[in-house]
């Protein structure tokens, strides 16, 4: 084989980036079973007291509850908005399909701040109630482009004259949609529908502006940052790493299954 | 009295400023193995699709097993597609994919299940019942996609380009399998092929069709034997086109003078040029006889040898004849050496005066 006089340089500038990427996300995971209630080195012995503390917590059991509620709807919600927006765009979308495409997807590029204000201000102009009601509209605005991206790529292998087919042997269009349609999209609606339940469930700005007196798990976690970072506040942290890698690495194993099963 | 299973009348079928159809009849007699034939581009992908509803005509009318085209879809639809591609559901067996089309026509399970494993044995298909299409060979594809048509029991069956993604050895083996079939089952077929060998094997006639227009429709062998046209002799088969102008017509042959002589042919048709018109006459390589003369021939010409391609079967060799070369395929190996001076010739029945066509112009000279 051709020797690489770059291999090894590239092997140590991997490491370098993933030790730069996960060294702090593995310091908050080993100050959760520290003993000392200060986040420094020496360790001083293991314990599981803060999960313990952090388990006997009603109000984080609330927020949590709140999180979950907030995720699971803004999932719902956004990824049938989704789905339906990409396949309309792709079916009808004609010259214009690119256009709109790239239209729907600008929500991601705003800054999250922005969509909190402007989600503020729209909620004041019609005097709207702030609740988890909000909160998950808000979600929804954040998280459909996402929906739409990554359905709409799974689209682009979509062979059109298997919807075709499907008429052609007397199928109705809902039982297009349906019967073909839908189980070629599935990897595409499993990947999509977990990244909005990532990104919601870790989202502070926008819930920030859009909540009433609801409180969800990552707004706790801000307030409780405001007395320092606690052992506690690092337990928390490690349990919502944990959740959401869990989530990312499905959803990308669904992603890359939608990839191979679109080549046929 | 024949029965037509698909009547076209004046269709038009345009895509933006492109007429893809313009003002097409036909009619399919019932139990026909019918060919739609032409390059990419004319048209018969897309009149193809008419008949099975997948596109709406802009204009005219399509009656299919008797019936006005509907545009609504729906099972009791009277034809089925093929499509090039197969277009199975890569997320369905075998046999689910078999079956869609019954249950959308609501058929109880016991006669779904007989009904497909009746196509499986058709087509011999019964050991890849529980896979996938893509664990599937391209062949096997081909047949699931066939089964799934069929057992319907359509009144007409489409075919656009069904064998055109296999390799040549499997088309070849298809080929024959798809007659088997059409005779089997005995229902009409309309295929759709750019390939000419493929449509001379299936069909029992041919659709010849150019910019969206028919040049010809007749049986393999009229189409060859008879062109109408330069594009349809020069489509299907090999054929000598030389520039001539007519001297005298007489019925139905003509005497044309080329730059090497009077030649005289069959005229197509209703084909009937005036005098001094300016025509292309026709001969088929293997109509012309190549080798010292004299060939005691009707037409007899004297040129030199440009080319000599071993064929096996046959060899083919280029003749110059002055600013024109006249292939001729004679059998075995060809005796002769290049830039030799050579004989060539034929007889009149196998010579056609076809109408000019500037697109053939010079076409033997490239």
């Amino acid at each position: 084989m051709r020797r690489d006089p770059v291999k090894p340089f590239l092997a140590a500038w991997t490491v370098l980036v993933l030790l730069f990427l996960f060294a702090p996300l593995f310091v908050v995971a080993l100050f959760s079973f520290n003993e000392s209630s200060i986040s420094r080195f020496p360790i001083r012995g293991f314990t599981l007291a803060w999960y313990q503390k952090l388990f006997a917590n009603t109000a984080l059991h609330e927020a949590l509850w709140n999180s979950l509620i907030v995720a699971i709807a803004t999932v719902a919600i956004s990824t049938a908005l989704g789905i339906g927006a990409a396949v309309g765009i792709h079916r009808y979308g004609g010259r214009y399909g690119g256009a709109l495409r790239s239209f729907s997807l600008t929500p991601m590029m705003v800054p999250r701040l922005i969509i909190g204000i402007a989600l503020l201000t729209f909620y004041n102009l019609f005097q709207t109630n702030l609740s988890l009601l909000t909160v998950i509209a808000g979600h929804v605005v954040m998280t459909l482009p996402y929906v739409i991206l990554i359905a709409s790529a799974r689209l682009v292998g979509f062979d059109k004259s298997m919807e075709e087919a499907a008429w052609d042997l007397g199928a109705g269009t809902f039982t297009i949609f349906r019967e073909v349609t839908l189980p070629f999209l599935k990897p595409a609606v499993v990947a999509a529908a977990l990244m909005s339940f990532t990104l919601s469930f870790d989202e502070v700005v926008v819930t920030f502006f859009t909540t009433g007196n609801d409180n969800t798990l990552p707004m706790m976690i801000w307030s409780m940052l405001r007395f320092g970072i606690t052992p506690e506040v690092n337990s928390i942290a490690t349990l919502t790493i944990v959740a959401s890698g869990a989530f990312a690495l499905v959803a990308e194993m669904s992603l890359r299954r939608a990839q191979v099963g679109s080549t046929r | 009295m024949k029965q037509y299973d698909v009547e076209l009348s004046g269709v038009v079928k345009r895509f933006g400023s492109f007429t893809a159809v313009d003002g097409i009849s036909l009619a399919v007699e019932r139990g026909k193995f019918v060919t739609l034939l032409g390059p990419s581009g004319c048209g018969k992908t897309t009149t193809l699709r008419m008949i099975g509803g997948l596109e709406v005509p802009d204009g005219g009318t399509i009656r299919v097993a008797g019936e006005p085209l509907s545009p609504d879809g729906g099972a009791s639809r009277p034809t089925r597609m093929v499509f090039q591609n197969y277009a199975l559901f890569p997320h369905m067996t075998v046999t689910e994919n078999v079956a869609f089309g019954l249950r959308m026509q609501r058929l109880p399970r016991g006669e779904i299940e007989q009904r497909v494993n009746e196509m499986f044995a058709l087509l011999g298909l019964a050991s890849q019942v529980g896979k996938y299409p893509h664990q599937l060979s391209g062949g096997q594809q081909q047949r699931v996609a066939l089964a799934r048509a069929l057992v319907t029991r359509p009144r007409v069956l489409l075919l656009d380009e069904p064998l055109g993604a296999l390799d040549l050895k499997m088309r070849k083996h298809m080929q024959n399998e798809l007659k088997r079939l059409q005779r089997e089952v005995g229902i009409t077929f309309v295929y759709v092929t750019h390939d000419q060998e493929e449509a001379m094997n299936l069909s029992d006639s041919i659709v010849v069709m150019d910019h969206g227009h028919i040049v010809q429709h007749g049986s393999p062998s009229e189409i060859y034997q008879d062109p109408v046209s330069a594009y349809v002799a020069d489509f299907i088969g090999e054929a000598n086109l030389l520039v001539a102008t007519v001297i005298a017509v007489d019925g139905t042959s003509a005497v044309a003078e080329t730059e090497f002589g009077r030649i005289a042919g069959h005229l197509p048709g209703d084909f009937r040029p005036r005098g001094g018109e300016k025509v292309l006459v026709c001969v088929r390589p293997e109509h012309v006889a190549v080798g010292p003369g004299p060939l005691a021939l009707e037409f007899e010409g004297a040129g030199t040898v440009r080319d000599i391609a071993y064929l096996g079967g046959v060899s083919r060799v280029a003749v110059q004849v002055g600013g024109a070369v006249v292939r001729a395929d004679t059998p075995g190996l060809f005796a002769g050496r290049m830039a030799d001076a050579t004989a060539f010739g034929w007889q009149a029945e196998n010579v056609r005066v076809l109408p000019y066509d500037a697109r053939f112009d010079g076409h033997v000279e490239e």
